[in-house]
């Protein structure tokens, strides 16, 4: 008997894209809602595939997202495959435990959540398969949860639902910790896990897939995104093929300045890097961060025209197709023969000084201090929050600041 | 760093230009305007830093042509010699061509970017006018100018202002319209409208169960108002049902009264009207048409036709038909024949005419002759060409033979041409050698200039009068000698300011100790020791006498006289003891005053015999210092000099060593003067020599130009003369050749002539013409044949039509007579037509009549038709009668009648019956019918009204309540249908996430702004407080310089809110920068400028200063300052001036400040 199955987690719905800031060719109506019309991908490709069942591993909603609509969204999507017959089978995750809309949702008939209290499994008799899961309680979940579900039911294919970050992955809080030896001794044929917003294949006898997240949210998430397909025959997988199912692909590109000599030479290279952008969308939109690298006869020009860069590029971005251009940053070097060693006596040797302070003038702390006083902690907490005491923010700052000022100075580059 | 050479290869106008700036206070590099200042400027600024992406200076020499190069010297007498052309890669190269990596030349260059080094060491006109300004809108503040004059960032005002209008656009913490500001408040914005539009969980909870519990409420409304609904339907169905059940009673009681009658068909009644009616029509639609029958037939047996005549029908009409072609013909016979003869009798006359010889009749020939027409026109059209290709050779033969004649007496005209080999050779000799006279004016006046230069130096220099020969002879002290000299010079008066230093301390502490000493003692005596001691040696002595007296009884009066001369010997024993205790008191009373007077005695000795040694010392200084004068003077023996001191007198060695180098440049540049003045001079003798050879005049004078043009003219005349004189033969060869063609075609022009008469004769003959007839007569020949034929043609085509008519009116005649004949021999006397046109009329009344009788004969066929079916219908109808009285039980039709009214009141009261039972069967519905024939029984029939009504009420009450709670319901399921999944909560948290973007940008850039702002002021601030002194103390001089005294200096000091400001100094008097004029500003800017590039020399390694232009806005006394203060800067620091002002060069020149450079563009 061969059937197919699908397996995803880390939908977080309604969770809204980061850092893309508008502008007028911007494709703003393309990606809204990418989360839900990633979900949608998923029902679709569910009922073209005709598949027995859709396992979900977690992370259906936000923590920080309290809208209700996104449940009955959720649920409206959950109808759908019950019309089709499909049946969803799910855990909740770290962040389904700190949402309450997820427990006030009463889902359609077809889909079965599993108890946060203790394992439980699910005997599907059609397909010879047993689903064993265990949902999270609370947000931080600390024990291994993985090491009380129930030994594999023999003769039947067995599949462990699991929310968890293994034995740790970077930038994902390390809940539910199990190692994979632990899962592999349970005797399961495939264990679906969720939480890494990476699709991983752990290993492959038994199977321990990490699908990723289904849409990509912010910058760090990078690459195409979506579930896997799992084909089973006569009671064992075959075959883990994955699915692309997002609808925004985010893209760093690097645009080498290296060679470039004037304008049109740089416009190329960022032509080449938006090419590779709009390639690797494969027809969807894409947004792009463009980091400016190399040692360049440009640095100086692209540190006091960057607003002339900026629009250049942009207009570049929406000529190319749907690319939005996430942010630039120019970490260019000036060329060998050009790095100044200036007379520390000098005056501008006084202001190098100045600016290559270890830490903030404190004449500048106070108005610095207002601004932050003001700021959403979105925006000053967290891995990229905004924060001079960060050494590599700081250092940054500090060749901004060298550039403008030289660029003000030396260059009369004017205000932009 | 210095820049030792710099050469423009390629670059500009410019090709192979050097500039060589030898170790010199300043280099002017000077050119009028147009001379290539400016590219010159940037021919620099490329050989240093590459050359930009898109150039004009281009214009001469190609991009890949381009090329600059020159030799860089450093302090330790290093050099670098590189050149550097226009190309992305491996453009710095060695002078050997092979690739220099640029970063060498970037060492050079002290790493120093373009824009850096360009405000550093680069200083124009519009940038010392910009420092002026800057100045005073920064009201000379002491941190801002002088970092703006240490940068050379005129501009800095204008950054510093731009960064705060900046910052405070994107940002202020107590606003709300800065973009960040905006940018926040919008976030928070679309926060609160994402939370407002999204659905709590709770409310969704509540809502859904408000919905299930207004849903019940309404259920069981409905049902109670369903169950009122039954009843009322019930009584209503009663009440209906009391009407139908009267009806049906009744019918059923009509029915047992009519009794039984045959069952008929339905449709009955309708079978037996119809066959009654159509028995009847029958009988009279016979009668009818046997009448009709009957008198049709008695009208056509009296009509009777021509059947002869009718047989001829169709001739008659043919006949009738040619009538009209006969009628015509006959009328048109007569001018036909007229216009035949007249065609015939022009024929005639035409032909006639031309050639009387031909038959009139004869067409053919006539037709043969036209045949010629061809042939003959071409001929006489080719005679205008043949005659004019006559005429034009013979024109052409005689012109060319006219030309020819007059080039042959041209040619015998020129003069002789001489040969001018020699002079040739001796004016190529001359053109080597240039433009001999200028360089040798050049280097005349040159010497002349550098003599006088050198003459005016060492005037300027003084202690030494003599020519520039003689200096080169002078037997001046060696330098080193002159500096050992120096070094003890300055060693002695070291010497003597210490030991005069010494002295006057030691002067002044003596004057201290002795006031010291004298204050002590006008504060009263000090006791000591040795007081005390007299003191007590005096009160023993009295003792001891005492004793004497009293314990030996001595008698001591003489004694005691000596010592006490009153006599009192006890008193004095008392005085002296006294005293002495007293003494002792003080003394131990008074000890610090003591040691302190102690103390001071001891210092005053120790500084009077310090003293002692130091007179010895200075005395010794003295003979050692006349010594060394004496040896100074001895070492400049020989030169008649008195030399200064050895300071002066070494800058002086200085100076005059280097006006002794330009004197042996002088004597350098004479002996090459007088060797090119030798090589003209053979030059020109040869010249005069050849020219004499010639006969030619020659110039006279020393010069060779004059004589080298004169041979040049000589050689150009002869040369022109020889060329003129070839130029004549090759005309005349070609005349010659071309008139051998134009004879050529002269001859061929006239055969072709003879052979076209010959042609044209033959022609002539064969048209019986005359052989010399003009080609017009013969045009007119033909044209009268082409009448002639055509008159001809046309007679016999009038001909043929005049046959034809006749032979159709002949025909015509015999065919009517043939008919005639025939059919009515009594027309045979009357003319053709008249006899046709009767005919005609007869057959056409013969038609009329066969048409009346074929009607007839049909109708007649018609009547019998009719009279036949209406026999058939007739026994039809009697048929069907008979059947219909069977069925009702008769014998006779007429009885049928009644019967069927009574079948026909039995069958309505049956129907009426059905219909009473249908409608009870509609109203009991479902129910059975008997069953509500009970229920009706059962109901009082007045009370039913009162109860529908009181049931309508119920319901108009349940109605009511139904309305309320589902428009309630409704209300509660629009809600929640509401509630279905939308995401304009989550699209709002899109647009709050867009904002964060925003805000997270313009946070970034405010921090940006705000520090660069914060860092510059700071930068200022300590370059300030590290420089200030040192700076300004250089800068007062210059600008004391270059302002010619009217300012004394320069200091710092605090304007009207405290800051700190620089001030000009007049004698005591403050003047701050906005009390200065415009130029007194940018001569301020300057100062500072040359100040801080003085200063920055004890850290760093000189860089060459270039100053473009920038003294246009000086007058010429301090355009001569400022040009000392440049020089005065370039002794230790490379200064080069661009200026394109005769005044500059002039200044330069005559103070001996520096080279001048002539700016000479090649294009």
């Amino acid at each position: 008997m061969t059937f197919r199955f699908l397996h995803a987690a880390d939908l977080h719905l309604d969770s809204p894209l980061r850092g893309l800031e508008t502008y007028p060719d911007a494709p703003v109506e393309q990606i809204r809602n990418a989360t839900r019309r990633a979900l949608d991908n998923l029902v679709t490709l569910a009922q073209e595939q005709e598949v027995a069942f859709v396992l979900l591993s977690g992370d259906i909603f936000d923590h920080s997202w309290r809208d209700f609509h996104t449940a009955l969204f959720f649920a409206q999507c959950m109808g759908r495959l019950r019309e089709a017959g499909i049946s969803v089978y799910g855990v909740s995750g770290n962040h389904d435990a700190a949402n309450p809309i997820g427990k006030t949702l009463r889902p359609p008939d077809n889909v079965h959540f599993f108890s946060a209290t203790k394992p439980g499994s699910v005997t599907l008799e059609h397909c010879n398969t047993v689903i064993h899961g265990q949902s999270y309680s609370s947000r931080e979940t600390s024990e291994d949860l993985a090491a009380e579900y129930p030994p594999a039911v023999a003769g039947a294919l067995n599949i462990g639902l699991l929310h968890t970050s293994l034995t740790g992955r970077p930038g994902h809080e390390p809940y539910a910790p199990t190692h994979p030896d632990i899962l592999g001794n349970k005797g399961y044929d495939y264990w679906a896990l969720g939480h890494v917003h990476e699709r991983e294949v752990v290993t492959r006898d038994p199977w321990i897939v990490f699908p990723g997240t289904i849409q990509g949210r912010h910058i760090r998430e990078t690459g195409p995104k979506g579930c896997s397909l799992v084909e089973v025959e006569d009671g064992r997988i075959r075959d883990v093929v994955h699915q692309d199912i997002d609808v925004l692909r985010w893209f760093r590109g690097n645009v080498d300045c290296g060679p470039c000599t004037c304008d049109d030479d740089v416009r190329h290279a960022v032509r080449a890097e938006l090419q590779a952008a709009r390639d690797a969308g494969e027809g969807r939109p894409v947004a792009v961060r463009l980091e400016c690298t190399g040692a360049t006869r440009m640095h100086a020009q692209l540190h006091d025209r960057q607003r002339h860069f900026q629009e250049e590029w942009r207009t570049l971005a929406a000529e190319m197709g749907d690319l939005w251009i996430e942010q630039i940053r120019v970490h260019t070097r000036p060329p060998e023969d050009q790095s100044q060693e200036v007379d520390p006596e000098s005056p501008l040797g006084e202001l190098m000084q100045c600016i290559a302070a270890q830490e903030l003038p404190e004449s500048c702390t106070k108005e610095l201090e207002d601004l932050m006083k003001q700021l959403p902690k979105e925006i000053t907490e967290g891995e990229e929050g905004f924060n001079l005491k960060e050494p590599q923010q700081w250092q940054r700052m500090q060749d901004d600041v060298r550039e403008l000022l030289l660029g003000r100075l030396l260059r009369q580059g004017g205000p932009q | 760093m210095r820049i030792a050479r710099f050469t423009l290869d390629a670059f500009g106008p410019f090709t192979d230009t050097s500039l060589v700036f030898d170790p010199q206070p300043l280099h002017l590099i000077y050119g009028p305007n147009e001379a290539g200042k400016s590219s010159t400027l940037r021919a620099l600024t490329a050989w240093l830093y590459g050359f930009p992406e898109r150039t004009t200076d281009n214009f001469l020499h190609a991009n890949p042509r381009l090329c600059v190069s020159g030799t860089l010297e450093n302090g330790r007498g290093d050099t670098l010699t590189f050149s550097r052309r226009k190309k992305r890669k491996g453009s710095v190269l060695d002078a050997g061509g092979n690739a220099v990596d640029p970063q060498v030349v970037a060492a050079w260059l002290q790493g120093l970017d373009q824009e850096t080094f360009q405000a550093l060491f680069g200083l124009d006109h519009p940038g010392l006018v910009q420092g002026g300004t800057t100045i005073l809108q920064e009201q000379g503040s002491t941190g801002t100018t002088l970092f703006a004059a240490g940068s050379g960032i005129a501009s800095l005002r204008h950054v510093q202002k731009g960064l705060q209008e900046e910052y405070e656009a994107v940002f202020k913490p107590s606003g709300s319209k800065p973009d960040l500001n905006a940018a926040l408040h919008r976030y928070s914005e679309l926060k609160k409208e994402s939370n407002q539009l999204g659905l709590a969980s709770t409310a969704w909870k509540h809502k859904e169960r408000a919905l299930r519990e207004a849903q019940k409420g309404l259920d069981a409304l409905k049902a109670e108002r369903a169950v009122q609904q039954t009843e009322r339907r019930r009584l209503e169905r009663i009440q209906q049902a009391m009407a139908p059940l009267a009806r049906l009673r009744k019918a059923e009681a009509g029915l047992s009264e009519v009794g039984p009658v045959p069952d008929l068909p339905d449709d009955f009644p309708k079978r037996r009207q119809e066959s009654q009616d159509q028995l009847r029509e029958a009988q009279q639609s016979l009668d009818n048409a046997q009448k009709r029958l009957a008198n049709d037939q008695y009208k056509l047996d009296g009509i009777s036709l021509n059947n002869e005549l009718l047989d001829q029908a169709a001739t008659i009409a043919d006949l009738h038909q040619r009538l009209g072609a006969y009628r015509k013909g006959q009328a048109d016979l007569r001018s036909l024949e007229d216009d035949e003869l007249e065609h015939r009798a022009a024929a005639r006359d035409v032909l006639r005419a031309q050639r009387p010889d031909l038959d009139p009749a004869d067409s053919d020939t006539v037709q043969q002759l036209l045949q010629h027409r061809s042939r003959v026109q071409a001929l006489s059209e080719r005679k205008p060409l043949v005659d004019k290709e006559l005429s034009d050779s013979r024109t052409l033969w005689e012109s060319k033979q006219e030309e020819l004649a007059q080039v042959r007496d041209a040619s015998k005209t020129l003069p002789h041409v001489q040969d001018t080999t020699l002079l040739h050779q001796a004016a190529v000799h001359a053109g080597r050698l240039g433009d001999i006279d200028t360089e040798i004016a050049t280097k005349r006046s040159g010497c002349d200039r550098l003599h006088q230069e050198c003459a005016t130096m060492f005037a300027q220099l003084g202690k030494w009068h003599g020519t520039p020969e003689e200096a080169l002879t002078l037997p001046l002290p060696q330098e080193e000698k002159v500096q050992l000299l120096k070094q003890e010079w300055e060693d002695t008066e070291r010497r003597s300011t210490e030991l005069e230093t010494q002295r006057q301390e030691l002067s002044e502490t003596l004057a201290d100790l002795d006031e010291q000493l004298q204050a002590q003692k006008e504060a009263g005596a000090v006791p000591s020791e040795e007081d005390l001691d007299a003191r007590r040696r005096e009160r023993d002595a009295a003792w001891s006498l005492l004793c004497r007296q009293w314990v030996d009884g001595e008698d001591i009066s003489n004694t005691v006289t000596e010592i006490v001369p009153e006599g009192n010997l006890i008193q004095h024993f008392e005085r002296t003891l006294h005293e002495a205790d007293s003494l002792a008191d003080r003394l131990r009373r008074e000890s610090e005053r003591v040691h302190t007077h102690a103390r001071l005695v001891a210092q005053y000795d120790r500084a009077r015999q310090q003293w002692a040694a130091l007179q010895e010392a200075q005395e010794r200084l003295e003979t050692a210092w006349q010594d060394l004068q004496q040896r100074w003077r001895t070492t400049w023996d020989g030169t008649g000099i008195e030399p200064d001191d050895p300071r002066p007198m070494l800058s002086w060695l200085h100076r005059f060593q280097k006006g002794v180098d330009q004197a042996r440049r002088l004597y350098e540049d004479r002996f090459a003067l007088q060797e090119l003045e030798g090589k003209r001079e053979a030059a020109r003798v040869n010249l005069v020599r050849e020219l004499q050879a010639l006969e030619e005049a020659v110039p006279h004078g020393e010069e060779l130009t004059p004589v080298r043009e004169r041979a040049d003219a000589v050689l150009k005349a002869r040369e022109e003369l020889a060329r003129k004189q070839q130029q004549l033969q090759n005309e005349q060869g070609r005349l010659e050749r071309e008139r051998a063609t134009a004879q050529h075609r002269l001859t061929a022009a006239e055969e072709a002539r003879s052979a076209w008469q010959a042609n044209w004769g033959q022609a002539m003959q064969e048209l019986g013409l005359p052989e010399d007839a003009a080609p017009e007569t013969v045009h007119n020949f033909f044209s009268d044949l082409e009448t002639y034929l055509s008159r001809a043609n046309a007679a016999d085509g009038l001909r043929k039509r005049i046959e034809g008519i006749r032979r159709d009116s002949q025909e015509l005649e015999r065919d009517v007579a043939s008919l005639v004949e025939r059919t009515a021999p009594d027309l045979a006397a009357i003319p053709v037509d008249q006899a046709v046109e009767r005919l005609n009329g007869q057959l056409q009344r013969e038609r009329d009549l066969a048409t009346t009788v074929a009607h007839y004969q049909e109708r007649i066929a018609s009547t019998q038709e009719e009279i036949e079916s209406a026999r058939i219908a007739r026994d039809a109808a009697s048929r069907e009668l008979a059947a219909l009285c069977e069925l009702a039980g008769c014998t006779e039709a007429e009885e049928l009648p009644g019967i069927e009214k009574r079948w026909q009141e039995h069958r309505t009261l049956e129907q009426n019956k059905g219909a009473a039972l249908d409608e009870l069967g509609e109203i009991a519905a479902a129910t059975d019918v008997e069953e509500l024939i009970a229920e009706v029984a059962a109901e009082d029939p007045d009370e039913l009204p009162a109860r529908i009504q009181s049931c309508d009420e119920e319901l108009d009450r349940l109605d009511g309540e139904i309305e309320h709670q589902s428009a309630q319901a409704g209300e509660l399921r629009r809600e929640f249908r509401e509630m279905d999944g939308r995401d304009e909560a989550a699209r709002k948290a899109e647009e709050a996430q867009a904002t964060l973007a925003t805000i997270r940008r313009l946070a970034e850039r405010y921090a940006q702004l705000r520090l660069a702002s914060t860092v510059l002021d700071e930068a200022i601030e300590r370059y300030r407080a590290e420089n200030q002194d040192p700076v300004l103390t250089l800068a007062s001089g210059y600008f004391q310089e270059v302002t010619l005294g009217s300012f004394d200096g320069l200091r710092t000091d605090l304007d009207d809110k405290g800051n700190q400001v620089i001030v000009g100094l007049r004698g005591e008097e403050r003047v701050p920068v906005a009390g200065m004029s415009s130029g007194t500003r940018d001569q301020l800017y300057l100062a500072l400028r040359l100040a801080s590039l003085e200063h920055r020399l004890h850290s760093s390694e000189p860089m060459p200063f270039i100053v473009d232009d920038i003294l246009v806005n000086f007058d010429e006394q301090r355009t001569r300052a400022a040009l000392q203060a440049l020089a005065r800067l370039g002794a230790k620091n490379q200064v080069l001036v661009f200026s394109h002002h005769d005044q500059v060069a002039t200044a330069v020149r005559e103070l001996g400040l520096g080279a001048v450079h002539e700016l000479q563009a090649s294009a």
